[in-house]
């Protein structure tokens, strides 16, 4: 039995990971036996026509989606998750596989518009994720001072920067290396400062951990470390410790780094200007009133520069969110989910529209004949 | 009588460590009734974050010390910790603007009760028989039950709290601790003060501005 020219397996594969379902989920959802699924995926024979529209409409990807050549399947060993042993192996193929979609839009960004190239520096010998943090910052000129935007900073540096909307708490975030390209995937449905921290820690990954060091606790716990001490660094926060540190007070104190309240209780401990008991009295105090799941006085939320830049550039040509999907063969919902939301304003009003010229004057898009 | 009073480091570590104490035991104690008493918002009934500071504080004073042997003791409802010999206790109390002052005669800012009268009047029988330095630890059978009666005394100013551990052996007719037969001052805790004067002003950044190049 061969497979079709129009059919490839690996892309079924990846469209039902993305989704989150199982082969017996999926069997169920189209009426068909388990075994037909598995046999899909393994290539043994491809599905009728007309259940490739049901597995496009159930999948919500288009038909032509299963057409294309192979896509890069990322496995869980090449990207770094926080809380690997907290997740699910479905949450883990689902942003695992926006990472496919993300490379493949990447890719289609690539071929039309010249981005930062990639420059961190490899501090897996730097002695420690303190001093890491503190080298990377005299690197990059950042002195003591805090970070203003860090999806920003991280896309000056070449890293490619994506959302993931995944509505699982446990994925917070994750990174890889792809072709020489560092990749960070944030999950938008956490706070804005949350989102920080965990762009620095991802950072804290690709600088760390290039190498391929084994997952686990250790390394999660350097990225942690590398994380609040970029964001907190050591000399500025003893420059501003509180006195006497209360929850209220560091609400207020917060805004300075643009951090959570529990990352600033943390680090505060961390330089030691904050006891044992104190810290976890803190601790208690930041849980009780449930500033560990809502965060107070919330900053906003962080989005792409390079991707609203590509985006308005490409409006200026009458280019829309569909015409990209299309060509990609993918959903218009995966490259809203994948751009911090911008497509949705960005690409679906038409040009010369209030909302069109209004972004124009903020975006500098350099265009072709300028370059 | 004049107090003893005890203001020099050394001193006072070696004063404490006579008693079987540690002056961290007693400052963070502070710092832990501290910490409750700013956690109360003007939604707490007005007079609680002075007696959740007091609950917190006599509860960490006695989790420093149990591990020590010291033992609790709610005896007619006055809280205490008893060192392990029972010769000596401890009870916490907010003083007035004297407290932790070496030069000053501080006065506990409530009115006391008959249980800290009968109290400082043990305390006060024994040095009718002793004149001599307190060594708590050396009882004098039949007198108040041999034991001394010892106040952390609290007072919240702005700025700090400051705090001693005296030995009380007067109340005068008002009911308040008016004389000390031996104080020993602990170090102040240093507060913020107001809420936006502790907070710095945030600076102002720079954005970063990446070019994003269409290719030819």
């Amino acid at each position: 039995m061969t497979v079709g020219p129009l059919f490839n397996p690996s892309r079924l594969t990846l469209a039902r990971k993305r989704r989150g379902l199982t082969m017996t989920r999926l069997a169920e959802l189209i009426g068909v036996e388990p075994r037909s699924i598995s046999a899909y995926e393994n290539g043994e024979f491809a599905p009728e026509p007309e259940r490739r529209e049901q597995l496009a409409k159930v999948l919500r990807f288009p038909v032509s989606f299963f057409a294309g050549d192979d896509l890069e399947q990322l496995s869980p060993d090449i990207a770094s998750f926080r809380a690997m042993s907290k997740i699910s192996a479905s949450k883990r193929d689902m942003a695992l596989g926006a990472g496919t979609i993300a490379l493949l839009l990447n890719d289609w960004i690539e071929k039309q518009f010249e981005l930062p190239q990639p420059n961190l520096p490899d501090l897996s010998r730097e002695g420690g994720p303190e001093a890491a943090a503190a080298a990377i910052r005299q690197l990059w000129g950042l002195g003591e001072l805090p970070i203003k935007n860090m999806v920003h900073l991280l896309e000056s540096r070449g890293v490619r920067v994506f959302s993931l909307a995944i509505d699982a708490r446990e994925v917070d975030a994750f990174s890889m290396w792809h072709d020489r390209r560092p990749f960070i995937f944030l999950n938008t449905i956490k706070s804005a400062e949350h989102s920080r921290f965990d762009a620095a820690h991802e950072l804290g990954h690709l600088v760390l951990h290039r190498h391929g060091e084994p997952h686990g606790q250790e390394v999660e716990r350097d990225a942690h470390a590398f994380a609040a001490a970029f964001l907190m660094p050591r000399g500025s926060v003893l420059a501003h410790a509180p006195r006497f540190a209360t929850v209220d007070l560091l609400v207020k104190l917060k805004h300075f780094w643009m951090v959570s309240v529990s990352a600033l209780a943390y680090r505060l401990h961390a330089v030691g200007v904050l006891s044992e008991w104190h810290y976890r009295q803190l601790y208690i105090d930041i849980s009780k009133r449930g500033f560990r799941t809502r965060e107070p006085e919330e900053a906003s939320r962080e989005t792409s520069q390079v991707l609203a830049k590509v985006f308005a550039a490409l409006r200026d040509d009458s280019v829309a969110k569909k015409d990209i999907a299309e060509q990609l063969h993918i959903g218009s919902e995966e490259i809203e989910q994948l751009v911090f939301g911008l497509a949705l304003t960005g690409l679906t009003g038409t040009p010369g529209s209030a909302a069109a010229g209004k972004r124009r004057g903020q975006l500098r898009a350099v265009d072709s004949d300028s370059a | 009588m004049t107090a003893v009073v005890r203001q020099e480091r050394a001193d006072v570590r070696q004063r404490l460590a006579e008693l079987g104490l540690e002056e961290g035991f007693l400052t963070d104690a502070v710092r832990r009734g501290q910490l409750a008493f700013l956690n109360c918002t003007p939604n707490h009934p007005p007079n609680f974050p002075g007696l959740a500071a007091w609950a917190e504080t006599v509860c960490a004073l006695r989790e420093g010390v149990i591990p020590s042997g010291w033992q609790r003791s709610n005896d007619r409802n006055y809280a205490l910790s008893v060192d392990p010999e029972g010769s000596m206790a401890i009870a916490v109390a907010t003083g007035d603007e004297g407290t932790g002052l070496a030069d000053a005669n501080p006065s506990t800012n409530a009115r006391k009760g008959p249980i800290t009268l009968d109290a400082v009047a043990a305390n006060q029988l024994r040095f009718s028989f002793m004149d001599q330095p307190i060594s708590p630890r050396r009882t004098v059978a039949g007198v108040g039950g041999g034991r001394m009666t010892w106040i952390l005394l609290i007072h919240r100013a702005t700025d700090e709290v400051r705090c001693e551990l005296s030995l009380p052996i007067s109340i005068g007719e008002d009911m308040h601790i008016d004389a000390w037969r031996e104080r020993i001052i602990l170090g102040s805790i240093e507060l913020d003060g107001d809420l936006a004067g502790a907070v710095p002003t945030p600076l102002p950044l720079t954005d970063i501005t990446i070019d994003v190049k269409r290719r030819a």
